[in-house]
């Protein structure tokens, strides 16, 4: 035993001087800088195009690497913190949020202007995502909104007609119900629905509502508007089986990431629709020629969509801060636009590129024509980003608001309690963090003054200034109702 | 220690009678139910993505290229052989620290000794999410971010290993011990001739769990690691879970290979866990 | 029995005690104990890694038992907290699935006729498995000749290698990566997949003799269920009578006893729906009222015995008899509604997707992963330790196997099931993080969030790790406390 003992020591050191000579050398001439997000050929594409464009700006060389596991935010977070965060990395969904929060992010605002990648360069709806307070702290490496993806041969199968471009909830689920009966004769094991889900925050956006007032400093999910949007969502799911409940759907993706599974549901044909953004392509073209089609999310009243980019941001202890801002000056060149056009990686950053008839109409995949040019033209007019308040972290938005509803749908909850218990746990969240943090309380007492003379103002019908409204949903609203003061030109 | 091996005892005999061949439908039942889940993962492993999701257990046709495709993927030997090599480490110090460590516990007596214990066990008692972030920023002063070492230390030594091992060792008698003490021998003799050996089983037990929990572990490289080439098994697994989806049936291949290492370690090592429970079966 | 080392004085003892445990100690202490004092510290603070952190230095402000009095008045964590508690409802099927396999695994014969009746099992096996082939096709029931196969190889192996091949099959769900193990069983519970494929068949047949005697299920369930309940409780409370009265069992083991029973007395009111505070109480009272009634009684012999007498052999058979009383409630509750849920064709459960089937589909997955475990190794190695003489001595004695299992098999492996339970206790407490984060996000609805995934959420999605720590060392609490009353009771044991 002893004998063993030792010899399994020897090999473990054999092996330990091996493992630990054979890793890449760190020491290189040039700077190298890590990428955080996903390795694939596309991101890899994309540092190939990097270099190409370091050379030809005939800037001084610098090594990409990608560090593929920015699945987890954990990691990114733990790491950044603790000062050993990567040079680069991509933000999604709460983290955007979160991160700049702590205060881990660079603040680029007059890099970006010195540089040309200030938020004029790319759709002025996108700005609310990479701009926190005045201050840029990133960029977008591509845009999009999420429109109904429609699989015409899904619709011919079960001779239903085709949604139109611009649709009510009423017509929505008039036709649902059509779908769903012709597709689920009875005695259907595999139930088919009608679409994956319905934007929830779009729906009360239609109606005039946001998760938050125009200074985002109340939640505002407590209003009968969403009792009736949560009571739609109900009946959809519960009653007409139009899509299927979280519960059904979460099983359904049965992978980590959670989105896999629904684009085979989509081609397969057990979606008749997937809500989903342009992005979807890449998963689509592989798995066969489908003829395609996109259309608006069914909204009663302000049409909108859901806009939304993945922004890129720099690593404020980066050692290497001048080429890691130099990456975001790369975000809006032609080389990296070009790419995303060609791979169909949501719209590209800057919006001319959308332009483009190879972008618009890409000669390999004719079966998708047309779709192209909806996104393009959603994202310049329709697009509004996500309603964020700086006293309430999106992921407890996005964890409250599931949860709640989740539960309405099961059936514990009715739709009027579930949104009552959104408001009321949101507005305490609001007064927690508030408490917490001196900082915050005093923009929240100044917001807060604000808002009332907001609401005096529209009491007495009287137009409001812009810069008053910080939600960007209220923001294209008051606009698009007239009731704004007069912007003077600059 | 005379290394004479007495005759093989076996326990089965009074029970000779009962079982027969029987008793091999019920294992064979059992076994089957056990690694139903790892024959779905061996098929699914030949099939292409969109037969992945599907309910059905055969795919239409074996797609042997995806095995070499996961190597194109991944650097699936590199990570293998960092999994094995940095539970190597563990399980070595671990086993042996530990041996020590248990034998103070079990057969010394000092002051404060049951006390001492407690806290061992207690401090397993904490989530270990909550430790994650002050055990990091050590790491960090450190400068052991990144590094093999920062995942082999933190890891070996745990007071899992003690606790079994003291368990272990309080069931050998103490009459060995005392003969030896008789004959003049140091307590470092009675411990490295009279209880290692007699511990056998103990130790062959913690090498198997810690090896295996150490090959497994995830979140914890996940945080420490940056360079991609010293990532372990599970952590370079997360190259298959993309954000655009997941590339089932390739991580199912990876995953099946990975087995095959764990599968070969087992076997050696049982056999060794086996004499030695045979050799160690004393006389109560 | 003296130990080693009681020669000299204490401070010699000292010195090589703690020379012994130096290399250990060393380690533990600067990765085990610094992190976790810290922690300790962290959770009487507010610290918010988005305030306080190395880019914006904000001062850690001190708080005291602000975050405990949040957490208490956080409205979910009661949810949380029984949610924990209910997976941990596993550990008894676990402990008797591992210790069930180790038993198995011993009892491999070598006797020729096994042999050649495994041999004849493996070649019926394959010959079947072929004419399926050859009927079938490969597509079809290519599964099922893939089974037939491996059952045949699994003979023939276990023949060869005396058994030993079973034990390797047996530990294999051990051997894949933990994350992997989960992605596998969710895509697996998946609705439309494996396994509820295969359920579908059995449960339509089940569903069609249902649906041919409706009104004697819909009440023949439940009474059964209700009938068998009573009875078992009827049982455990006369033997409890008679084990007082006959000085076997002391105030504690039959006060144990008592409240083990209250357990699923108090789920199924609840489920009758009393609220949960009088489902509570109810039983309690019961039980108080029982302990009086029993504790009262004159014994018939007149000694008396210690306190915790027979205590080990209570919470024994309280492990089996708790879950067993859980699912005939569940029965008696929901038992009247099979005919309705069979005219629909009683379909399949939504297992992870499903509130109520949430928590049972990962307890099912623990068990699998529990039977072939470290513990069923742990059995094994205790198993042989078992000195054959004693078994001999029962033979001659002419007892029957469960007389030699309760009384010499299970005594003879208490030390290995004490270990077994306190590690049990302490990762099941501790444990679902892994397991929702890859699996379930805590849903639906919460109902699989327990306690760790929630630290988890509130440490790392919000930030806030003083509130997270306050949350970890009330659970260490819990874990603390049910170690030390294992710790009690079981070490006695386990040193007799």
């Amino acid at each position: 035993m002893k004998r063993s003992f030792l010899i399994s020591v020897a090999l473990l050191s054999l092996a330990s001087a091996l493992l630990y000579w054979t890793v890449p050398g760190k020491r290189t001439d040039i700077p190298v800088i890590y990428w955080v997000t996903q390795d694939d050929e596309n991101k890899r594409a994309t540092v190939a195009a990097f270099q190409q464009w370091m050379a030809d700006e005939h800037l001084p060389p610098v090594e990409l690497r990608i560090d593929n596991t920015n699945q987890e935010p954990t990691k990114k977070l733990v790491q950044g913190l603790s000062g050993v965060g990567s040079d680069i990395m991509d933000l999604y969904g709460y983290e955007a949020d979160l991160f700049p929060a702590t205060g881990m992010i660079q603040d680029v605002t007059e890099d970006a202007k010195r540089l040309g990648f200030s938020p004029a360069a790319t759709y002025p709806a996108l700005a609310p995502d990479f701009i926190i307070n005045g201050r840029q702290f990133g960029f977008p490496r591509n845009a999009g909104v999420s429109l109904n993806w429609i699989n015409r041969g899904t619709f011919a199968k079960y001779h239903v007609p085709e949604p139109p471009m611009r649709w009510t909830m009423d017509e929505f689920e008039a036709l649902g119900k059509k779908f769903v009966a012709a597709a689920n004769p009875p005695g259907t094991r595999e139930r088919i629905y009608f679409t994956n889900l319905v934007p929830r925050e779009q729906l009360r956006r239609g109606l005039g509502l946001a998760n938050y007032n125009e200074t985002s400093t109340r939640c505002t999910l407590d209003d009968p508007r969403n009792v009736q949007i949560l009571e739609r969502v109900r009946r959809w799911t519960v009653e007409d089986h139009l899509i299927p409940s979280r519960e059904e759907g979460e099983a359904m993706a049965a992978d980590i990431s959670g989105d896999g599974s629904m684009f085979s549901h989509f081609t397969s044909g057990r979606f008749a629709m997937i809500y989903v953004g342009q992005w979807a392509l890449i998963i689509l073209r592989p798995r066969g020629t489908f003829q395609l089609r996109a259309v608006e999310p069914a909204i009663d009243g302000f049409v909108n969509t859901d806009m939304g980019g993945g922004a890129v941001s720099v690593y404020a202890r980066s050692k290497h801060l001048e080429e890691s801002v130099r990456f975001l000056q790369f975000l809006t060149s032609p080389h990296f636009n070009n790419l995303i056009a060609r791979i169909a990686d949501g719209l590209p950053p800057v919006p001319k590129y959308a332009e483009t008839e190879e972008f618009l109409r890409p000669a390999a995949h004719p079966n998708e024509w047309g779709t192209a040019a909806v996104f393009a033209e959603e994202a310049r007019t329709t697009g509004i980003t996500m309603s964020k308040s700086p006293f309430v972290l999106q992921s407890i938005l996005y964890r409250v608001e599931k949860e709640l509803t989740e539960t309405m749908v099961s059936g514990r909850m009715t739709a009027a309690e579930a949104a009552k218990a959104m408001g009321d746990r949101l507005n305490a969240e609001i007064q927690l963090r508030i408490d917490h943090d001196p900082a915050l309380r005093k923009l929240y007492d100044q917001r807060v003054a604000i808002q009332r003379q907001i609401d005096a103002r529209r009491a007495a019908g009287k137009p409001v200034p812009a810069a008053w409204i910080n939600d960007p949903f209220h923001l294209a609203y008051y606009r698009a109702h007239g009731w704004l003061e007069k912007e003077a030109t600059p | 220690m005379a290394e004479t091996h007495p005759p093989f005892r076996k326990n089965t005999a009074h029970q000779a009678q009962r079982s027969g061949p029987w008793l091999s439908l019920v294992l064979v039942a059992l076994s089957l139910l056990m690694i139903a889940p790892f024959v779905w993962m061996a098929l699914t492993s030949f099939k292409t993505l969109s037969e992945s999701s599907d309910p059905e257990w055969m795919p239409g046709a074996f797609h042997w290229e995806n095995y070499p495709e996961v190597f194109k993927i991944i650097p699936f030997l590199r990570f293998a052989a960092n999994s094995l090599v940095i539970a190597g480490w563990v399980t070595v110090l671990q086993v042996f620290t530990s041996a020590l460590a248990a034998f103070s516990f079990a057969r010394l007596e000092w002051p404060g000794r049951d006390r001492v214990f407690f806290l061992y066990l207690a401090t397993m008692m904490l989530p270990g999410l909550v430790t994650l972030i002050p055990t990091f920023q050590l790491m960090v002063r450190m400068d052991m971010v990144d590094t093999y070492l920062g995942l082999v230390l933190p890891a070996a030594f745990g007071a899992f290993g003690t606790f079994l091992l003291r368990q272990f060792m309080l069931g050998i008698p103490r009459a060995l011990d005392e003969a030896a003490e008789i004959d003049g021998a140091s307590k470092w003799q009675i411990f490295w001739d009279v209880i290692l050996p007699l511990s056998r089983p103990g130790l062959v037990t913690l090498a198997i769990f810690t090896f295996m929990g150490n090959f497994q572990s995830f979140f914890w490289p996940l945080v420490m690691m940056k360079t991609v080439d010293k990532f372990p098994l599970p952590v370079g697994l997360m190259f298959f879970d993309t954000e655009r989806g997941q590339a089932t049936h390739l991580l199912m291949a990876a995953v099946t290979m990975s087995v095959v290492p764990l599968i070969i370690i087992f076997v050696l090592l049982q056999k060794q866990l086996i004499r030695g429970i045979q050799l160690g079966g004393v006389k109560g | 029995m003296s130990g080693l080392g009681q020669r000299g004085s204490p401070r010699r003892r000292l010195v090589s005690g703690i020379a012994f445990l130096l290399p250990n100690i060393l380690g533990f202490a600067a990765f085990t104990l610094v992190p976790l004092v810290m922690s300790f510290g962290i959770a009487f603070t507010d610290w918010d890694t988005l305030r306080h952190n190395i880019f914006r230095h904000e001062t850690l402000r001190f708080v005291g038992f602000e975050n405990f009095s949040w957490l208490f008045h956080h409205p979910d964590f009661l949810h949380y907290l029984s949610n924990t508690f209910f997976l941990m409802l596993g550990l008894p099927f676990a402990i008797a699935g591992s210790l069930g396999a180790a038993l198995l695994l011993t009892r491999v014969s070598h006797r020729p006729v096994a042999r050649r009746g495994a041999f004849i099992f493996a070649t019926l096996f394959l010959t079947g498995s072929g004419l399926l082939l050859r009927l079938g096709g490969m597509s079809q029931v290519g599964v099922w000749f893939i089974f037939g196969v491996l059952a045949a190889v699994s003979l023939v192996a276990g023949v060869l290698t005396g058994g030993s091949v079973y034990r390797t099959l047996f530990y294999l769900p051990n051997f894949t990566a933990g994350v992997a193990t989960f992605v596998l069983w969710k895509k697996l519970y998946n609705p439309s997949g494996p396994i509820n494929a295969a359920l579908g068949p059995v449960l339509d047949g089940f569903a069609s003799v249902v649906r041919s005697a409706p009104g004697l299920f819909s009440w023949g369930v439940p009474l059964a269920c209700g009938v068998v309940a009573t009875a078992l409780t009827l049982w455990q409370l006369w033997r409890l009578r008679q084990h007082w009265d006959d000085a076997t069992a002391g105030t504690v083991s039959v006060v144990t006893g008592l409240l083990m029973l209250a357990v699923p007395v108090g789920l199924q009111l609840h489920w009758f729906g009393l609220s949960a505070v009088t489902a509570v109480g109810g039983p309690l009272g019961v039980v108080l009222i029982g302990a009086v009634l029993i504790l009262k009684r004159p014994r018939r012999w007149g000694p008396v015995c210690a306190r915790d007498a027979g205590l080990s052999a209570e919470i024994a058979l309280a492990l089996g008899l708790v879950p067993l009383l859980t699912l005939l409630a569940v029965g008696v509750t929901w038992g009247s509604q099979l005919p309705a849920l069979a005219a629909v064709g009683l379909p399949a459960p939504n297992w992870l997707g499903d509130y109520d089937w949430a928590k049972p589909a990962i307890m099912i997955m623990g068990l699998w992963a529990a039977i072939g475990s470290n513990n069923m190794i742990l059995y094994l190695a205790g198993l042989s330790n078992i000195p054959p003489e004693l078994y001999e001595a029962a033979d001659m004695d002419g007892a029957s196997p469960l007389q030699r299992f309760w009384h010499i098999t299970w005594p003879q492996l208490a030390p290995v099931t004490f270990f077994i339970g306190v590690m049990g206790v302490i990762y099941g407490l501790q444990g679902g993080f892994e397991m929702a984060r890859v699996m379930t996000k805590g849903g639906p609805a919460g109902s699989t969030t327990t306690l760790s995934y929630f630290i988890y959420i509130e440490g790392f999605e919000t930030g806030r790790l003083g509130y997270a720590s306050a949350a970890a060392w009330v659970l260490f609490a819990l874990v603390f406390i049910l170690s030390l009353l294992n710790f009690r009771f079981g070490n006695r044991s386990a040193n007799d």
